[in-house]
């Protein structure tokens, strides 16, 4: 759905449509259970963050002031609320199985994600974070600045540095599926 | 196109059930309200007020003789189906699939209700060597000291016995001249309009003095919980492992279908394995504190853990749990660290 949409869902609902509500929240939530699985795989803590995220869009709803489009919006309290749940529940059990009842994928899909999400939770908190923000979720540095926290530049570099050793991570993945040495010729 | 652009592709294409979402979504606005922490103190007068009061209205309904039973909570099972188990009632759910579900009555009543879909559904109550099965119907099945009887409110049902086949119809029972001693669930069911959308498990039993004692010798932490346990009778088909009803239960928090989740949960508990029962016993005190907004059952769910699995890796979070629910209590000072 164009952004353009949702914002018009979002002043629908301030206007206490709750058919225009519940549909916005519907769109948002499957942008939060996209982004969580990233951020910090499945399991308890996940739908931790889902369930944190989605009640503070619910209340946060009527203070939404529209300056962001509400895509960005929730993806920013989404980020901030996977930042908090990790600091707090350092000592969780990381799961990073796709659970098929959420999204709709079949094995093979499942399976690539997983191989996604597992090379992501090899990079740094904050250069994964900023792929999650601006290579999945397609923000714009700016945004992505924001919601981190950080200026655009900076988000912009950490996104480029996580890309770089994702490529690594994953040319070595593969490698190490076709039992090659995972030498590779420099560019 | 790289290994990795691709896979972005994909990741930004990922698609989240939409069923699903709709679920959560209307489970929101219900618990999103109840989710306030609850940090202010009350004056102890005010306090004390209260617990006078509601003291005087539990006298009133103990003391009221003709008192009726508390009425059970329609329970969601899949898209179309709903149950209402009657108090004492032990179950368990052996399937709930698109196309069928199935239940186990070990002991009890169990009124359930389909509705009429697009696909065929077939929805079956099994008890010990019978069968009733159903496609669009509100019926229950009754299982007591004399065996097991099927009591139909709405459309027909087939009941199987060994090799014995009967066909009952709306009003009457099987086998002929079994009594139903109540049909308030059956009302209840035909009264809704579609199924619930709170997946809620039976509520406290009201037991009688001198009757049998609940079928679960749940701990204090659970005596609150619903008698209507799932729990896999001696004699039933082959049950699901810990590990599917685990993630089953995760399916069900996923869902937004809370109170089922944490009865799942405790199931699992009770069942006292090494790997399953704790974490299943932390993810209840996490719904507790958090969807169900109840910081004094997770604070209960807490301490039950620290005694079952004092040593486990999972006790620090265990702790750290409990005092979170201090702390919306306003009890933070009873936070301390534990050996």
């Amino acid at each position: 759905m164009a952004a353009i949409d949702l914002a018009e869902l979002a002043r629908q609902a301030q206007s206490g449509d709750a058919t225009a509500r519940d549909e916005l929240l519907r769109q948002l939530y499957a942008v939060v259970r996209r982004h969580i699985y990233f951020s910090i795989g499945g399991g308890p803590l996940a739908e931790d963050a889902v369930q944190e995220t989605m009640v503070a869009l619910y209340r946060g709803l009527a203070a939404f002031r529209g300056e962001a489009s509400p895509r960005t919006w929730a993806i920013t309290i989404a980020t901030r609320t996977a930042a908090k749940l990790r600091r707090r529940e350092a000592r969780h059990v990381v799961v990073d199985d796709l659970d098929a009842e959420v999204f709709d994928v079949d094995q093979a899909a499942a399976a690539e994600m997983v191989m996604l999400r597992r090379a992501l939770a090899k990079l740094s908190d904050k250069k994964r974070d900023a792929f999650i923000l601006m290579s999945l979720l397609e923000l714009t540095a700016q945004e992505a600045g924001k919601a981190l926290g950080t200026f655009a530049n900076t988000a912009a570099s950490r996104d480029r540095h996580a890309r770089a050793e994702l490529e690594t991570i994953l040319f070595d993945e593969s490698a190490r599926l076709a039992g090659t040495d995972g030498e590779r010729e420099i560019p | 196109m790289s290994r990795l652009d691709d896979l972005i592709t994909r990741a930004r294409q990922l698609p989240v059930n939409e069923a699903g979402a709709q679920r959560y979504v209307a489970e929101l606005a219900r618990w999103a309200r109840h989710d306030e922490p609850r940090r202010s103190r009350v004056p102890w007068f005010a306090g004390g007020f209260a617990l006078a009061a509601a003291a005087a209205v539990i006298a009133l309904l103990l003391l009221r003789p003709d008192r009726a039973a508390p009425e059970a909570s329609a329970l969601r099972i899949g898209e179309r189906v709903a149950i209402i188990a009657e108090p004492n009632t032990r179950y368990r759910v052996l399937a709930a699939e698109t196309d069928r579900t199935e239940l186990f009555v070990e002991r009890g009543t169990i009124t359930a209700r389909l509705w009429p879909g697009a696909a065929p559904h077939r929805l079956a109550l099994r008890a010990e060597g019978v069968e009733a099965v159903a496609t669009g119907t509100v019926y229950a099945l009754q299982v007591d000291d004399h065996g097991a009887s099927v009591h139909v409110h709405e459309g027909k049902v087939a009941v199987t016995r060994g090799s014995e086949h009967a066909q009952v119809a709306a009003g009457a029972s099987w086998p002929a001249g079994a009594v139903r001693r109540d049909r308030r669930a059956a009302d209840q069911l035909l009264a809704l309009a579609t199924p619930p959308a709170i997946a809620l498990a039976p509520i406290t039993h009201d037991a009688a003095p001198g009757e049998e004692p609940s079928p679960i010798d749940a701990p204090a932490a659970d005596a609150a919980a619903p008698h209507a346990h799932a729990q896999a009778p001696p004699d039933a088909p082959p049950a699901l492992s810990l590990k599917d009803r685990w993630r089953q239960a995760r399916l069900l928090r996923g869902q937004g279908n809370f109170d089922t989740a944490i009865t799942e949960c405790i199931a699992i508990a009770d069942a006292k394995d090494a790997t399953w029962s704790p974490i299943a016993l932390l993810e209840a005190a996490r719904i507790e504190l958090g969807p169900r907004a109840s910081p004094e059952r997770a604070i209960a769910l807490a301490d039950r853990f620290e005694t079952e699995w004092p040593s486990h890796q999972l006790a620090p979070e265990a702790r750290e749990l409990r005092c979170r629910a201090l702390r919306q209590l306003g009890r933070a000072d009873e936070c301390k660290p534990r050996r």
